[in-house]
């Protein structure tokens, strides 16, 4: 099974309707235990809110700074002997690294996993251009098997059960005897661990992305367990790492407070098993490490959100807690959002990277309970930035005609007591006409609600109703 | 002197389930309150939520313009009290008219179980011994930070509040998004019913009525689940109207 | 230029043009010096025990094995006990720990980066963190980097005076001499949970961590 991956954004509806149909998928959704690991992590941390603070006002002073850190990084790369690549968009994000990959002569390039590098689409573009990319943390190197998107920013094949992904290694690894048993995670992984190691060693390239960027020193931090990431960077010739421009912090120190909220936000982890900070290419007396060091930097429509409230969405350190504990994106998984991002995070990151007019229904489908923001560690208000999308939506009347009508007609009812009073007493007096037993399985209107649910009908005529006929008319 | 409290019925309330408010004004009237019900339609959750700001500043004004008068406002739905002491004071956070007279209108407005529970104290007539589970709904949760309130009411009124085993979960109710997106709202519903239901309780009740006819309504659905009722209902003695959604 | 645009749509939407001299001497300033680090109770500790109990509670609950040892001169027959059969290939060995006597104990070792079929490399921690119960190494010249991920089992040497309290400590003391060009904490044995959400040790990285607490500071 493969779950329901939308065409994109626009195709949420179909793809989410799709995506509830799927056994599979239900059955896999119903194995994420993240919430409850977060929930004990949290709760061993009492400075959790001093330090959620704290960790908010960091990035927002980063943001508010972010040309003068942006510059300072960049100098300080290149002091170390890095080069920083500036892109504007996906497209010149491509040219980049396929120009760094060519300079090299990379055949093949081992990748980290990097979400970045699935924004701007790396894989397709480096295929294309005749480079062998190969994912190495387990689940991105799972869904490349199996030509999908990831559908969780941080455990990217959680869609997948043990049974797919040996079916994706019986199918790709040819060279394996094939009547070997694949029944156990622990074979699978020795399994992947066996091919994916000769890799790191032929790759002409090793591309990770940036949990952190450090502007003092230049320098990329990456968090793993599996230390993939570590064997990108530091066998590979030339390290190259892809990370969009709000992944900036001042300093080493700095890293160290979101570090405290990260793995605890995302896996319950207290901390992941490898942090590393690279800063530059091989030293001069340096007996291994990468010969070049390259960076990068990736707008791609980030800037359009910092000129209003939407800034705080590029507070995001990816954690993946606003995923976990969202109901929608627990009843469907990432593949019907139709982008990278999923999820809450997603449903306000896209539109600016994607355009609004393309991710118009990914704002709506929220019905705004809170829990993302509740638990987001650098205190992401996304339910009112989700909001904030849904006003755009409405001033370049990009919602359903049928919408507006019906607000429209809502609207100029609600501003007239008089005239709202006539409408609810006319709808109170159909519906209880069509109801049978207290309730209405199908309603003029309401065909979409009457297809999951019975309409429970009105139990008499409406409060204003019999409240003026008791003679309490203020 | 007994305080005056205006009373936002709420849209939801006043067309599928009038009891709720006659239920509440006995309830509040029963703190030594007087309660009044000014002329009103909506607390503007459908344009403020739609992308509507205008309209939901203009529904707003009226609201604010109705309800400034009165000691205190007590509203029998936690999304709709979370719109006007949450929202309002944003919507208006620029307007020189409108912001003060919003945020002090912010400042007296309380969900039912809350002015119940912590403003005017009430003891509810002893109900029949049964056992409830409480929907919270997320507005109450998150935007007013309640929930021990019913529970609280609740035990006084008799009963016995279980839990359900997972915490917090959404109805799937989400105001227009249970129109937009009728599937995901009815998954979502659900898995919150599951849990309700697993509880055995024999009555689950809630303080916002868009989420009742969400639980209630996949209830009558499946074909089956415990009745569901407002809370309002609950602690005014007897109801005399049939659970939600049916006869 | 993709840097000047860049650059002018963030001033753009910020209202402003670059920054002001004050703002940027502002700046310039916190990237020259952390403000005052917000630490967890979980990072501070009453004397060097309690801290060293810390990291040796959390380092082995990440899954690494822990040995303490009272001098140098034991390591490579703690070593080589605690590597049994695994220790009979040629090892990878930090240059920095090449002066003990590792033939001594019964061990071959190959000073330099690490090269394939090697099952187990030593290294030296520079800190470890009580914190989070991690070691830290940094590459250079005496430490190569690879020897902390190629090899099924990775050993590394700890100077139990090289303890410290929190990450901020940790990366303090890791650049003491300047900034190393990597610098990795390691809290345990490489692991994935990327099937099913089930626990998996050794996923790329090495299957074992084994550490050596060397000295009795602390107690």
């Amino acid at each position: 099974m493969t779950g329901s991956i939308a065409d994109g954004p626009a195709d949420f509806r179909r793809a989410a309707v799709a995506a509830l149909a799927d056994p599979a998928l239900q059955q896999a959704l119903g194995r994420n235990g993240f919430a409850q690991r977060r929930a004990q992590a949290i709760a061993a941390l009492p400075e959790y809110p001093e330090l959620r603070a704290a960790a908010a006002a960091l990035k927002d002073h980063v943001l508010d700074h972010l040309d003068h850190y942006l510059e300072r990084f960049a100098a300080a790369v290149e002091a170390a002997g890095g080069v920083v690549h500036w892109c504007d968009d996906a497209e010149s994000a491509v040219a980049a690294v396929l120009g760094v990959a060519r300079a090299c002569g990379a055949r093949t390039a081992t990748k980290g996993k990097s979400m970045a590098g699935e924004e701007i689409g790396l894989n397709a573009a480096l295929e294309a251009a005749g480079i062998r990319p190969i994912e190495t943390d387990l689940g991105e190197y799972i869904i490349q098997l199996a030509h999908e998107p990831p559908s969780h920013i941080i455990a990217p094949a959680s869609h997948k059960s043990m049974a797919d992904v040996a079916g994706l290694f019986r199918a790709h690894h040819r060279d394996r005897p094939a009547e070997r048993p694949l029944d156990q995670a622990e074979i699978l992984v020795d399994e992947a661990r066996t091919i994916l190691r000769p890799a790191y060693g032929v790759a002409g390239l090793g591309i990770t992305g940036a949990n952190f960027l450090i502007a003092e020193s230049g320098s990329a931090v990456i968090v793993t367990n599996e230390g993939n990431g570590d064997l990108t960077q530091a066998l590979a010739p030339v390290h190259l790492v892809v990370a969009g421009i709000e992944k900036l912090v001042p300093r080493l120190e700095d890293a160290a407070l979101l570090l405290r909220l990260l793995a605890r936000s995302a896996t319950g982890q207290d901390l992941t098993v490898y942090t590393t900070v690279a800063s530059g290419p091989r030293r001069h007396a340096d007996p291994d490490g990468p010969a070049a060091f390259h960076v990068v930097l990736i707008d791609n429509g980030r800037t359009a959100l910092m000129g209003d409230a939407r800034k705080a969405m590029l507070r995001c350190i990816r954690c993946g807690a606003c995923l976990n504990h969202c109901p929608v994106y627990g009843q469907i998984g990432g593949h019907p959002y139709g982008a990278t991002y999923g999820g809450p995070m997603g449903q306000v990151l896209t539109p600016a990277l994607a355009g609004l007019g393309a991710a118009r229904d990914l704002p709506q489908a929220s019905t705004f309970c809170g829990r993302c923001a509740e638990v987001c560690p650098v205190a992401i208000p996304l339910p009112d930035l989700m909001r904030h999308w849904r006003d755009e939506i409405h001033q370049q009347a990009l919602d359903p005609p049928r919408h507006r009508l019906a607000l429209a007609l809502w609207l100029w009812l609600a501003r007239r007591p008089r005239f709202y009073r006539l409408a609810v007493r006319a709808a109170s007096f159909g519906l209880r006409a069509l109801a049978r037993g207290g309730c209405l399985t199908a309603a003029p209107f309401a065909g979409g609600w009457t297809r999951g649910r019975v309409l429970p009908a009105p139990t008499g005529p409406s409060f204003f109703t019999q409240y003026r006929s008791g003679g309490n008319e203020p | 002197m007994a305080p005056r409290v205006g009373l936002l019925v709420t849209c939801l309330v006043d067309l599928f389930r009038p009891e709720v408010a006659f239920a509440a004004m006995r309830l509040v009237t029963a703190t030594g309150a007087t309660v009044v019900v000014p002329r009103q339609s909506c607390c503007g959750q459908p344009a403020y939520n739609n992308g509507d700001r205008m309209g939901a500043c203009l529904i707003a004004r009226q609201v604010v313009a109705a309800f400034e008068g009165f000691d205190h406002v007590v509203v029998p739905s936690g999304s709709c009290a979370g719109m006007v002491t949450h929202h309002y004071p944003r919507l208006f956070q620029d307007d020189a008219e409108f912001g003060p007279r919003a945020r002090r209108l912010a400042a007296r407005c309380f969900e039912l179980t809350q002015y119940l529970a912590d403003v005017a104290p009430l003891q509810p007539p002893a109900g029949p011994p049964v056992t409830v589970v409480c929907h919270e709904s997320c507005s109450g949760l998150r935007e007013l930070g309640i929930g021990r309130q019913a529970r609280t009411l609740l035990a006084r009124a008799g009963a016995t509040v279980v839990e359900i085993a997972a915490p917090e979960p959404c109805c799937g109710f989400g105001g227009t998004f249970c129109v937009k997106f009728p599937e995901l709202s009815a998954a979502i519903a659900d898995r919150t019913c599951r849990s309700l239901a697993a509880t055995g309780a024999d009555l689950v009740v809630g303080a916002d009525l868009g989420c009742l006819l969400n639980i209630a309504g996949r209830f009558g659905h499946l074909g089956g689940g415990p009745p569901v009722r407002h809370i309002a209902e609950l602690l005014d003695g007897p109801p005399t109207a049939p659970p939600i959604g049916r006869s | 230029m993709s840097r000047e645009a860049i650059l002018g749509r963030i001033r753009a939407q910020l209202k402003r043009g670059p920054l002001e001299p004050a703002q940027a001497a502002a700046c310039d300033r916190r990237l020259a010096a952390a403000p005052a680090a917000l630490l967890p109770r979980m990072a501070q500790f009453a004397d060097r025990q309690a801290l060293t109990a810390a990291f040796c509670q959390r380092l082995t609950a990440g899954g690494a094995e822990l040995r303490r040892v009272t001098a140098w001169p034991a390591v490579p027959a703690t070593v080589a006990a605690m590597l049994g059969p695994a220790g009979r290939p040629a090892l990878g060995l930090a240059p920095a720990l090449a002066m003990l006597d590792w033939a001594a104990a019964g061990l071959t070792v190959v000073p330099g980066p690490a090269r394939p079929a090697q099952p187990a490399a030593i290294t030296k921690a520079v800190a470890g963190i009580a914190e989070t119960g991690s070691v830290v190494l940094a590459s250079g010249p005496e430490t190569p980097v690879t020897l902390n991920f190629l090899p099924d089992i990775h050993v590394v040497c700890l100077e139990a005076a090289a303890l410290v309290a929190s990450l901020e400590d940790g990366f303090g003391a890791a650049r003491a001499g300047g900034l190393p060009r990597s610098i990795t904490l390691i809290g345990g044995p490489s692991r994935t949970a990327d099937i099913e959400q089930r626990m998996v040790m050794g996923a790329h990285g090495p299957r074992r961590l084994v550490v050596l607490l060397v000295g009795d500071h602390g107690g």
